[in-house]
């Protein structure tokens, strides 16, 4: 394979990371019903928290418990005004979304641009050195790894576990997961939580591994993104990671002709990204999926519909009236 | 409840999240070695103590009460017209269509002269009206919640809009338009930045919206589809229509705001001509619980917000000077905390209800 096509390659899968990272928490949080619209602020917010304190302590470790816990508090304020006060999730997180990218654009002003942080590039002896395979999966930096870790691991949960099967259950049948004995609020509490540090991490892979520095527009937008992509993923993990590596392309290819158009063009192309999206969903979700399939062979059916079914769960964003014991 | 027990109630909640959000801002700045009572002094002062900085105020407002007139539209119907930012963009770029062809000198262009504005003002609201209007086809034909299909046309709209300023429209070294022309702009007094006409069209917008949904036809459908979707559409409510309406007449009055933006608060056309009005509109109608008759003073409270912080942001006393940002800051924690203090208020009520119940 062409060298420069690797290198490409490799630098997709490293900036798609923290959107992986932040994509993955909401499908986990969206999963068990609970909608998390401060995704965006969130991840600015835990962006600059974890790159002050890493920056302050010189510690990668206590840069990611910043961030982490950064994005866990404002994801139980969701939560809590969800579950507790029974208010919208929508307008909780959409006001938590604007207080929290502009605390973190005031509170980051003596940071801007101050400092790079100490690289975390961190290439995997002997798996690196597979031909194609190794120069792309593991010879990244720290984040990488761990967002690859993610959407496998929250595969595995969602689709090969028992408790993942009560997640779920959480998210589309809430009463009957109540009735049959699972404790749907604590449940909501607890994947909100990780979808939250989930979150936290995206913030911290991009001030102390992207960037790696405190730049408000170099993560900005991206949280609205990784909301998007978890709708246009369908909710399932991998076809989540698959959609941001796509978007990650396509920024990868306005930024290689970005030399050779003029300026106008460049921003026009900047657009693609939400344009496929817009395009994709209006063909999956609405009536013309059917009419695409009539004229297309009928062995191919199955493979299409697995591809693009996109099915949100079924108690998303309503709020569960638990009797009893919390 | 009674309706006084109601509004005292309300107006607890919202003194008590008024002073959460100012103790928020005060431990900021005490943080940051500022003096907070010199600053709120200097901030009062700046805001709405002389004659040009309360018309500032005004001015201020007037493109927030346009979106949140139009919001209230599309609340009532249940729907998150997140786009509102987007359509702000685009009725800024439709209203610089003609006001960037418009030459210094019309004196010979007689009647037509004083056609420029309200032609300026018209396409703006065709731009935002159409923006809106593609968001709910997504929603309606597509089945696109508006949420996302509004994120996605906000972020297109600012790659047209840096597209048009960075290409075929930009004049000079920085990405954005000449001035315009003083006849393209909004007509202003003279001594007063402040302009009669932009006041008499945004009252009369927010008036006619009040009216709506007061006491017309549509007003009530909105209500119903707000309250049910689905058992308004079987008792006959044509839903979708409804929709596409709502969210196109409030498309229409974002557009205007973006027109305000362009024609009046900068003159020109440039990166983030909104400024975030839309979003600020989408704050207030939240602040106010979807209320019609709170909006008004709602919005001037908004207003004075930025006026104020940008006097505390030019200041050259040290204690004082501040980042325009954290009026933003204040502005996010008041909603949350005034959507917090109605969730608690409600769960309060909802308990004394039950124990009055059982005994």
């Amino acid at each position: 394979m062409d060298e420069v096509l690797v290198r490409t390659f490799a630098d997709i899968v490293k900036v798609g990371a923290p959107i992986v990272l932040a994509a993955i928490g909401e499908t986990i949080t969206e999963r068990s019903g609970v909608v998390n619209l401060s995704l965006d602020g969130s991840l600015v917010l835990s962006a600059l928290a974890a790159f002050v304190a890493g920056i302050s302590t010189d510690s990668v470790i206590i840069g990611i418990l910043a961030g982490v816990s950064v994005g866990l508090a404002i994801a139980l304020v969701v939560a809590v005004c969800s579950i507790e006060l029974k208010l919208s999730q929508v307008a909780v997180g959409f006001v938590l979304t604007l207080l929290c990218r502009d605390l973190a654009l005031f509170l980051g002003i003596p940071y801007r641009n101050a400092q790079v942080f100490p690289t975390t590039f961190l290439p995997i002896p002997v798996l690196k050195d597979i031909p194609v395979l190794g120069a792309i999966f593991f010879n990244q930096d720290l984040f990488t790894y761990l967002s690859f870790i993610a959407v496998i691991a929250a595969w595995w949960w969602l689709f090969r576990t028992k408790p993942g099967l009560t997640l779920r259950a959480v998210g589309e049948r809430p009463q009957t997961a109540f009735a049959r004995g699972v404790n749907v609020n604590a449940l909501r509490y607890l994947y909100t939580a990780i979808g939250g540090g989930l979150v936290g991490l995206g913030g911290a892979a991009y001030t102390l591994g992207v960037l790696p520095t405190w730049s408000d527009t170099g993560v900005a937008g991206n949280g609205w993104i990784a909301l998007a992509i978890v709708i246009f993923g369908g909710w399932y993990p991998l076809r989540v990671a698959l959609g941001v590596y796509l978007v990650a392309g396509l920024r990868a290819i306005v930024t290689s002709v970005q030399a050779q158009v003029p300026p106008q063009v460049v921003e026009l192309l900047n657009a693609l990204p939400w344009l496929l999206m817009l395009l994709t969903l209006f063909i999956v979700s609405g009536p013309y999926l059917d009419r695409l399939l009539r004229v297309l062979p009928p062995r191919l059916h199955p493979l299409i519909r697995t591809v693009l079914r996109a099915r949100p769960p079924s108690a998303l964003g309503t709020i569960f009236e638990q009797e009893g014991r919390r | 409840m009674g309706r006084l027990a109601r509004w005292r109630g309300a107006a607890l909640t919202f003194s008590a999240a008024l002073i959460a959000a100012l103790t928020l801002i005060a431990v900021i700045m005490l943080s940051l070695d500022k003096a907070p009572l010199a600053a709120a002094q200097r901030f009062i002062e700046g805001a709405i103590g002389t004659p040009s900085a309360r018309a500032d105020v005004v001015m201020a407002a007037l493109p927030m009460l346009l979106c949140a007139a139009g919001l209230l539209l599309t609340f009532t119907a249940g729907l998150w017209n997140i786009g509102v930012e987007g359509q702000v963009t685009m009725g800024a770029i439709f209203a610089t269509i003609i006001a960037r062809t418009i030459p210094r000198d019309v004196s010979d262009w007689g009647i037509f002269a004083a056609l420029i504005v309200p032609a300026e003002l018209l396409l703006a609201m065709l731009g935002g009206a159409l923006w809106a209007g593609v968001a709910a086809l997504l929603k309606i034909r597509g089945g696109i919640n508006e949420i996302f299909g509004g994120v996605a046309l906000n972020f297109i709209s600012v790659n047209i809009l840096l597209s048009l300023v960075n290409g075929p429209w930009r004049v000079g070294t920085f990405p954005q338009t000449a001035p315009f022309a003083p006849a393209a702009l909004l007509p202003r007094q003279p001594e007063l930045r402040l302009s009669p006409l932009g006041i008499g069209i945004a009252l009369a917008a927010f008036g006619a919206v009040f009216m709506a949904l007061r006491s017309t036809r549509f007003g009530l459908q909105l209500r119903a589809i707000g309250r049910n979707a689905r058992s308004a559409g079987i008792l006959g409510v044509r839903v979708e229509r409804n929709i596409f309406w709502a969210m196109v007449i409030c498309g229409a009055l974002a557009g205007l705001a973006g027109a305000f933006q362009a024609l009046f608060t900068r003159g020109r056309l440039l990166p983030n001509i909104s400024g975030g009005v839309g979003f600020m509109g989408v704050l207030i109608v939240l602040l106010t619980g979807v209320r019609a008759a709170w909006v008004l003073p709602v919005t001037l409270f908004f207003a004075v917000v930025p006026i104020g912080s940008l006097k505390l942001a030019t200041s050259l006393d040290s204690a004082v000077q501040i980042d325009a940002t954290l009026g933003n800051v204040f502005q996010g924690a008041l909603v949350l905390a005034v959507l917090i203090g109605s969730g608690v208020r409600a769960g309060l009520a909802a308990r004394r209800e039950r124990r009055s119940e059982h005994g």
